[in-house]
């Protein structure tokens, strides 16, 4: 197992440098994703609007529009890539992730009941429903693939088997539904273009709760790169520990998926792009997965729109392209060594 | 006690079929039923005869299709939890009827099943090229087909997205319906069924060694790689086109496999018919449930199995869980 090969710890310098590309990296991020899209701004007024100086019809369009969206597409990915890495450690599971995992399924079809149960429903409190859908998913896949270790296949298979158990709910309510179906679709795959100001409102709190939490509880994540059998007989309640984390999970990825719906593959992805950059020390891989997630979901937000320009294609679907073909490497790299 | 399993199941189908036949929209009683299916001139022939008794037909056949299919993968896999939807067959053959449903919706009606087994062999070539031609292990063979699907999926979702306009002709296709399927479907299931079924049962020995793992079936002198081959292909023909012509229902060949070795064991020679069996009652109870839930709307027939069926599957994984633990 790859956990117990000690690797050489990175030198400070390239770490260093490493975080310093990856901030430039954000930050060109940013302005591309505020310049270009269905219409070009021009520096200047792009300039105006950032300071809040100018007024105009360009500068709301920048202000109201591509602001929040690139604000919330860099929040989710950061809580997406979070909620994948804190997966892949709880479970010690590889391949594992919020998607496969039947968390963003569950918070899809939570959502879209609430939304046509009660159509008056606030965003802020279809956030609550989709923690909910998203504890039940979760619990439906460990109650369908047991909590033992090393069955890394079984959690996977049940997880995807649940995954679409609950897509198909969706699926089904929005073809009962025909009226909504246009917005509904939404729930399906993930978009941050309809994001706003009060996305970014409903989702602040949590990353910070979730993001707080998770750096209060790092020293006890350590454990979970141990075996269970050695952290228990270290005296650490490595249940306890566990359950904090899946609960970080059902946050940050809730969250997400209530206010953008279910972005696939980034949980998946980034940790381990992450972990072969910096290698296995938390301290420095839950950083960088969380920087490295929001700077994929950044650049896949603009590119997504030229993808079917003048038309917005929403940003799962280019998640996905980059995301699935990874997993199949990834299945064939553990098939092999599991053989 | 087999032979009653069996009776009793046989027994159900019928039940299911007379209930699938007699409700719905219009409901008709049994005598009038009778009547109907005997004499072609009575008021209720026309529904009987041309919506009803089809769509029962087709049920069945596609019942069958998918719980074989599910029986071969999952002892192929050695792992219950597999079955064609996670594999990625059905999303393969999902994608390219959504293909053809929107590039070309106004092509004729054979089009539409073709491109849908089109797509089910391509991911069963992929499965082919990326297993590196299924020397690979069960465990990393069930990953590679869970990585194509939601690759499948995801190109899926992208169609979708992109013509709006259509969109709940496909997701009733995607779900899996059987909504204004008629005898022409029928004729076009029935000889493949007819034909992969006793295949499929003709491999039961071979099944029943699989099971056992690699090693004992080579030893039983089994060339693992070239059977696996030909059983992967057998489950892909049946799902393929159980799948063309109902769209891409789920679980089906998820729980009917399950059910069937919680009644009788892991014996091929039984389990092959018994899940059989049980795929098409799901489909009947499902299909029928489907038309009485919100008159004289329909919820899809995949929707239907999907909710009548997790809760029990759930419940039989639970149970597995405790003996084991």
């Amino acid at each position: 197992m790859s956990r117990f090969t000690i690797r050489k710890q990175k030198p400070k310098t390239f770490l260093l440098s490493l975080f310093a590309v990856i901030f430039i990296f954000i930050v060109i991020g940013f302005f591309i994703s505020l310049k270009w899209g269905q219409a070009t701004i021009s520096w200047r007024i792009l300039y105006e609007a950032i300071t809040y100086q100018g007024q105009d019809k360009e500068h709301l369009y920048i202000q109201t529009l591509r602001m929040p969206r690139t604000i919330t597409a860099f929040v989710i990915g950061v809580h997406m890539a979070l909620a994948g890495l804190l997966t892949q450690l709880v479970t010690r599971n590889p391949i594992a992730s919020p998607h496969i995992f039947g968390i963003n399924a569950g918070a899809s079809l939570s959502v879209v009941i609430s939304l046509i149960v009660f159509p008056s429903f606030t965003l802020t409190a279809s956030v609550y429903f989709a923690f909910i859908g998203a504890i039940l998913g979760a619990l439906l896949v460990f109650s369908l693939a047991g909590i033992q270790q090393k069955q890394h296949v079984r959690l996977a298979l049940a997880g995807i088997a649940v995954h679409f158990l609950l897509s198909s709910l969706t699926e089904g309510l929005i073809i009962m539904n025909q009226h909504s179906t246009d917005s509904m679709m939404f729930w399906l795959v993930g978009a941050v273009n309809q994001a706003g100001w009060q996305e970014v409102q409903t989702l602040l709190p949590w990353s910070i709760t979730g993001i707080t939490i998770f750096l209060f509880m790092l020293p006890s994540f350590r454990l979970l790169l141990i075996d269970d059998d050695v952290a228990l007989s270290l005296g650490q309640r490595i249940m306890f520990v566990k359950l904090i984390g899946m609960l970080i999970v059902i946050l940050l990825a809730g969250s997400a998926v209530a206010t953008c719906g279910p972005i696939g593959f980034v949980g998946l992805l980034i940790p381990h792009v992450a972990r072969l950059l910096a290698g296995e020390k938390l301290g420095t891989l839950v950083p960088l997965t969380g920087l490295l997630g929001g700077l994929l979901l950044v650049y896949a937000d603009f590119f997504s729109r030229f993808i079917a320009y003048p038309y917005e294609s929403p940003v799962g679907i280019l998640t996905a392209v980059i995301g699935g073909p990874f997993f199949i490497y990834l299945a064939r790299k553990k098939g092999r060594a599991s053989l | 006690m087999n032979k009653i399993i069996f009776t009793f199941s046989c027994l159900l189908m019928m039940i299911f079929s007379l209930l699938s036949l007699s409700v719905g929209a219009v409901s008709i009683s049994i005598p009038d039923l009778w009547y109907s299916l005997l004499q072609k001139d009575t008021s209720f022939s026309f529904i009987v005869w041309e919506y009803r008794l089809p769509r029962v037909v087709i049920s069945i056949l596609s019942g069958f299709g998918l719980a074989v299919s599910g029986v071969i993968l999952q002892s192929l896999v050695r792992n219950p939890l597999a079955s064609p939807d996670v594999i990625g067959l059905t999303k393969g053959a999902g994608f390219f009827a959504a293909l053809v449903i929107f590039l070309f919706p106004s092509s004729p009606s054979y089009v539409l099943p073709a491109a849908a087994l089109t797509g089910a062999f391509l991911v069963f070539i992929l499965l082919l090229l990326l297993s590196k031609r299924l020397t690979l292990s069960p465990d990393a063979f069930a990953l590679v087909g869970i990585a194509i699907g939601a690759v499948f999926q995801s190109g899926i979702q992208y169609l979708l997205v992109k013509y709006p306009a259509d969109i709940n002709m496909t997701l009733l296709w995607l779900s899996g319906s059987l909504w204004g399927r008629g005898w022409s479907e029928v004729f076009s299931l029935l000889p493949w069924i007819l034909i992969l079924l006793p295949v499929a049962w003709w491999q039961y020995p071979k099944l029943n060694v699989f099971q056992l793992g690699d090693e004992y079936s080579q030893t039983l002198g089994l060339d693992i790689i070239r059977q696996r081959f030909w059983l992967l292909l057998l489950s892909v023909s049946l799902a393929g086109v159980s799948v063309a012509s109902v769209g891409s229902i789920g679980f089906i060949g998820l729980i009917a496999p399950h059910i069937a070795r919680k009644l009788v064991g892991g014996r091929h020679q039984l389990l092959i018919p018994l899940a059989a069996i049980i795929g098409a009652n799901l489909m009947l109870i499902g299909d029928s449930i489907g038309r009485i839930i919100i008159v004289p709307r329909e919820v899809p027939v995949g929707i239907m199995t999907a909710i009548i069926g997790a809760p029990y599957f759930v419940y039989l994984l639970r149970r597995e869980h405790k003996r084991k633990g």
